[in-house]
């Protein structure tokens, strides 16, 4: 069983570390033909790093602030600043990178391009992220629902914070559970992340194309990269929200269970909740790094 | 692609009307073809929304486009110059470049012989 569980952890473990390597190689190679796309270009493409550092630099401050200060801890509690914590710092690095305007024309362009090809918010998302995010967010969704349905009142008669089991005249209960006094804020957030989200796909698709004829491909790659990067910081988010909930649950299923016989149903969803709290994790490790690679890459990628 | 030359003497509006009127009778905007929205091109240009707004609402009324609040702007069909014309102004160009003629000196050229061609008609 411990080997099993050793490889397992290795076979996880080991798919940031190739996704981290891989991206890291990637850069390596963008780096090596590197070439000017002329000032304005150029002034562009820095801007838009600086842009996505700044997001993910208020992204970690907020992470920081909801798991570290006490006051957010004292007035929310732990747990639930913890289960606010992924959706509030996304959302605030989202929204910062879509508030910070476009770099103002400095003038020394005087000839200006427009594209013709009609651009949405959605124009750059892949079937396959479309796809990803969709079962993300319908997992996500079905643990916190079916966590809120099960849930129960704890010890202290405060609703919605824990799991109980009731067999013959023997009852079994174990909290935190994520009910719906986690559950109802975790939703709240995760509408707050779709409308940062999308402000920010509208602003790579609202910002002006890079200044100049033959420049068109460049762009589009600009946007499709600046798109696959708020895509994987949500996808990432919604994973890291999943591991909470999954992991909490799970783990409040198989203390209910192992206090009572006849109840190796309920701690086999609690092994396997757990399970999947693990896979989250490990995915939304995974999504984040990349996502911060393609970010601060973001200017060699497109050249 | 449009272009517009931000401190040329023609106002960028123009600019911008004469450029897509001219890819549309050209057919290179095909019919049904969907044009970026106003925000788009604007920002793109760096120019006020009211400037292509303004040059949209006279590709409207010249019935080059349709414009709508909820599906955007749309080529209008039929609008595109046949192409026997396209192919013998394609071919014009070609010999006048051959004969080393400036733009101008082509289109006055064109000029002076359709008053005569029109006369004759």
């Amino acid at each position: 069983m411990n080997i099993v569980l050793l490889t397992v952890t290795v076979i996880f473990l080991s798919i940031p570390v190739a996704a981290l390597t891989l991206a890291v190689s990637r850069v390596g190679r963008a780096d090596t033909r590197v070439r000017s796309l002329g000032l304005a270009a150029d002034e562009a493409l820095r801007a838009s790093r600086a842009r996505a550092l700044l997001g993910l630099a208020s992204a970690l401050m907020t992470m920081v602030v909801c798991v570290l200060s006490p006051a957010m801890r004292g007035s929310l509690g732990v747990l639930l600043a913890l289960a606010l914590a992924p959706s509030l710092s996304a959302s605030v690095g989202l929204l910062m990178y879509a508030l910070i305007p476009a770099t103002p024309d400095a003038g020394t362009e005087n000839v200006r391009y427009a594209s013709l090809q009609p651009r949405h918010p959605w124009s750059f998302v892949t079937t396959g992220q479309f796809i990803g995010l969709g079962a993300t967010t319908t997992v996500l969704l079905a643990l916190l629902i079916g966590a809120g349905i099960t849930a129960s009142a704890d010890d202290m008669g405060r609703p919605s914070r824990s799991f109980s089991i009731t067999v013959g005249d023997i009852g079994s209960a174990a909290g935190p559970y994520p009910g719906w006094y986690y559950g109802i804020p975790m939703l709240a957030g995760t509408l707050v992340l779709a409308g940062s989200a999308l402000l920010a796909l509208r602003r790579v698709v609202t910002t002006p194309a890079l200044p100049g004829p033959g420049l068109e491909s460049q762009n589009r790659h600009w946007n499709r990269v600046s798109t696959h990067v708020i895509v994987n910081v949500v996808q990432a988010t919604l994973l890291l929200q999943i591991a909470g909930v999954a992991g909490i649950a799970g783990t409040a299923l198989k203390n209910v269970a192992s206090g009572m016989l006849d109840l190796d149903h309920v701690g086999t969803i609690g092994y396997a909740l757990m399970l999947m709290a693990a896979i989250a994790i490990l995915g939304s490790g995974t999504l984040a790094i990349l996502a911060a690679i393609r970010a601060l890459t973001l200017p060699s990628s497109v050249r | 692609m449009i272009t517009i030359d931000a401190v040329g003497p023609i106002p960028p509006s123009e600019q911008i009307r004469t450029q897509l009127a001219g890819l549309i009778r050209s057919g290179e905007l095909a019919a049904g073809t969907r044009l970026p929205s106003i925000r788009q091109i604007a920002a793109d240009l760096r120019v006020a929304p009211g400037t292509v707004a303004k040059a949209y609402a006279e590709l409207d009324a010249a019935g080059l486009i349709e414009s709508n609040r909820a599906l955007g702007s749309r080529v209008r069909p039929q609008q595109a110059v046949p192409a026997a014309a396209r192919g013998a102004a394609q071919g014009f160009i070609a010999a006048a470049l051959k004969a080393g003629l400036a733009e101008d000196e082509a289109v006055e050229l064109v000029r002076s012989l359709w008053v005569s061609e029109a006369g004759r008609r």
